[in-house]
């Protein structure tokens, strides 16, 4: 998997004067290979521009967008996207192919043999928890708007990409099975470890995401980093307020630990936190020892539970949890 | 209803509907492979689509019997006169469903069609016309009734048709009412017949079944 490199990228739409900024001024962001990296941040601020230009549906006004080794403007536009996987909101179904055809859009593009696709396609739906039996030959309008979004992943994923974008990809879709599709999407990332940048809005949804998040304000990035670390240290008051990560951490200061904690392991972490301890306490342990998991020690020394940094982070991207957890 | 110059003329009947479907056969055939690039401009280029609508309507509003005496004393007498009257009244429908049909197509498909790489052209073969059909079908079916309604004007011009029955019949001092009667419910049932036809057509398109 390669990584993607953003190397002093500005994108200045036409109407743009000297006085309107640039919709992506002057960033340098490093993705790496692998990992999930969310880009957060309000409105306007240049989410889908950062995303679009890596599939050149935008082309940037200056800079440069490395995919592993090569300058993606080495590629033919149409050969590149074939081989990124694209993920939008409104999931860009094509409403008069099937489940099947869908899927197959992107190996039909690239030429590939019927029966390797036909199997593609089974595997992928397969993949995405949609039974190929069933819905092989269904049209989008006969699929609920969680199914459509599955399916329009396994589109994505139909050539094996090793980068995948996607835009909002749950954001039209209700809660709870946004929720759904969010585990879902860990999972499958934890199989196939793409390279995927992410764009919501949703702080939920990126701190439970997230390897990296890039946090965006008026076309540039001003902090990023992992999850924990932004939400222990954010860097200034815009991307404390934008977490609300002061809420977050007072409200992990009024849970004890012993409410999310999980029986000991076989080998309990050297990070250790007393009993009474609460869940700000763990976090500024793990983020101090760098660490995914810490073992919580009564007096004698003894592990009684661990608490994992995914647990954490879980938890503390749903605040509503907390606050009853924590009453 | 007298049927009589039916019964007395079968052959005569036969080969005006004959005339009048090829004519009307013709007249779509050649109306199609202009508008669908004209339409596909104009969705395209959206400083064309007013101005350019604004014309084929103009020439949509003008009466039959007046564009067709105007083209007999510019083009000649003829078939081809009626063919470019035809033809020119055929656009504004079929232009403005093409355009219509195309602007209709969501955008989010086709951003995600291009973000898989698609090119201009298949992204238009097939997505966009596949999603524009059940509207251009819709159009053509309206140009088509019309056209077999204006064709019968085209035997002023001596191409014959459906058309010739009924001038034939008023101009005749002997007027035949039967003659008349018999080309009327002849057209109007041509006009039926393939109102039906397109309308199963509509039904039939694979994009019908997806809206
Ligand atoms: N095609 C365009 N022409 C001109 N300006 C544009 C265009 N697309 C986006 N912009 C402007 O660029 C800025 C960034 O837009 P972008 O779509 O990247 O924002 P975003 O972060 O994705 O926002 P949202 O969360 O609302 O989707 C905005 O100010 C927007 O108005
Ligand atoms: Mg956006």
């Amino acid at each position: 998997m390669p990584d993607i490199r953003f190397e002093r990228v500005t994108k200045a739409y036409g109407g743009s004067g000297p006085d309107t900024p640039a919709a992506v001024h002057d960033v340098t962001l490093a993705i790496p290979e692998g990992d999930l990296v969310v880009l957060l941040g309000p409105s306007g601020c240049g989410k889908t521009t950062m995303l679009r230009m890596v599939n050149r549906l935008i082309e940037p006004t200056s800079g440069q967008i490395y995919i592993g080794e090569r300058e993606i403007h080495e590629i033919p536009a149409t050969d590149l996207r074939r081989h990124i996987g694209y993920v939008i909101q409104q999931t860009g179904l094509f409403p008069h192919y099937t489940v099947e055809q869908n899927v197959a859009v992107v190996p039909k593009l690239l030429g590939w043999p019927r029966e390797k696709t036909q199997e593609r396609v089974q595997e992928l739906l397969e993949l995405v928890d949609l039974p190929p039996d069933q819905f092989r030959g269904r049209y989008p309008r006969q699929l609920s708007g969680g199914q459509q979004q599955r399916v329009g992943i396994a589109r994505a994923m139909a050539a094996d990409p090793t980068v995948m974008l996607m835009d909002e990809p749950f954001g039209a879709i209700d809660a709870i099975t946004r929720a759904d599709l969010q585990n879902e999407l860990k999972r499958i990332q934890a199989q196939v470890h793409k390279t995927i940048v992410f764009v919501t809005h949703d702080v939920e949804e990126a701190l439970k995401l997230a390897d990296r998040i890039a946090v965006m304000r008026t076309g540039q990035v001003v902090q990023y980093d992992t999850p924990l670390v932004l939400l222990s240290r954010p860097a200034d008051e815009f991307v404390s307020s934008l977490l609300g990560a002061r809420d977050i951490l007072r409200r992990m200061s009024l849970i004890p630990v012993a409410s999310i904690m999980e029986a000991p392991g076989e080998n309990p972490s050297h990070v250790t936190v007393a009993p009474d301890a609460n869940l700000r306490d763990v976090l500024s342990a793990l983020v101090a020892a760098g660490a995914q998991e810490a073992a919580v020690r009564d007096g004698a020394g003894q592990a009684v539970g661990r608490v994992t940094l995914a647990r954490l982070l879980a938890d503390a991207a749903h605040p509503e949890q907390l606050a009853t957890a924590g009453s | 209803m007298d049927f009589s110059y039916l019964t007395n003329n079968p052959g005569t009947v036969l080969a005006a509907l004959g005339q009048h479907i090829e004519i009307t056969a013709l007249t779509l055939a050649i109306a199609i492979v202009i508008a669908v690039p004209l339409g596909t401009l104009i969705a395209r280029i959206s400083i064309l689509y007013t101005p350019v609508l604004g014309i084929l309507g103009i020439i949509y509003t003008i009466p039959s019997f007046a564009l067709l005496g105007f083209l007999i004393q510019y083009v000649g007498i003829g078939i081809r006169s009626s063919l470019v009257a035809l033809v020119a009244y055929a656009q504004f429908m079929l232009v403005l469903s093409v355009a219509t049909g195309l602007r209709g197509v969501d955008s989010a498909v086709i951003d995600a069609g291009r973000g898989m790489g698609m090119t201009d052209r298949q992204i238009l073969f097939r997505i966009e016309y596949p999603l524009a059909l059940p509207v251009m079908v819709a159009g053509l079916r309206v140009a088509t009734v019309a056209t077999i309604a204006i064709a019968s004007v085209a035997a002023l011009d001596d191409a014959g048709g459906l058309g010739a029955l009924l001038f034939d019949g008023i101009n005749n001092s002997f007027a035949s009412t039967s003659e008349v009667q018999v080309g009327a419910i002849a057209v109007s049932l041509l006009a039926i017949a393939a109102d039906l036809l397109l309308r199963a057509a509509q039904r039939a398109v694979p994009a019908a079944r997806a809206g």
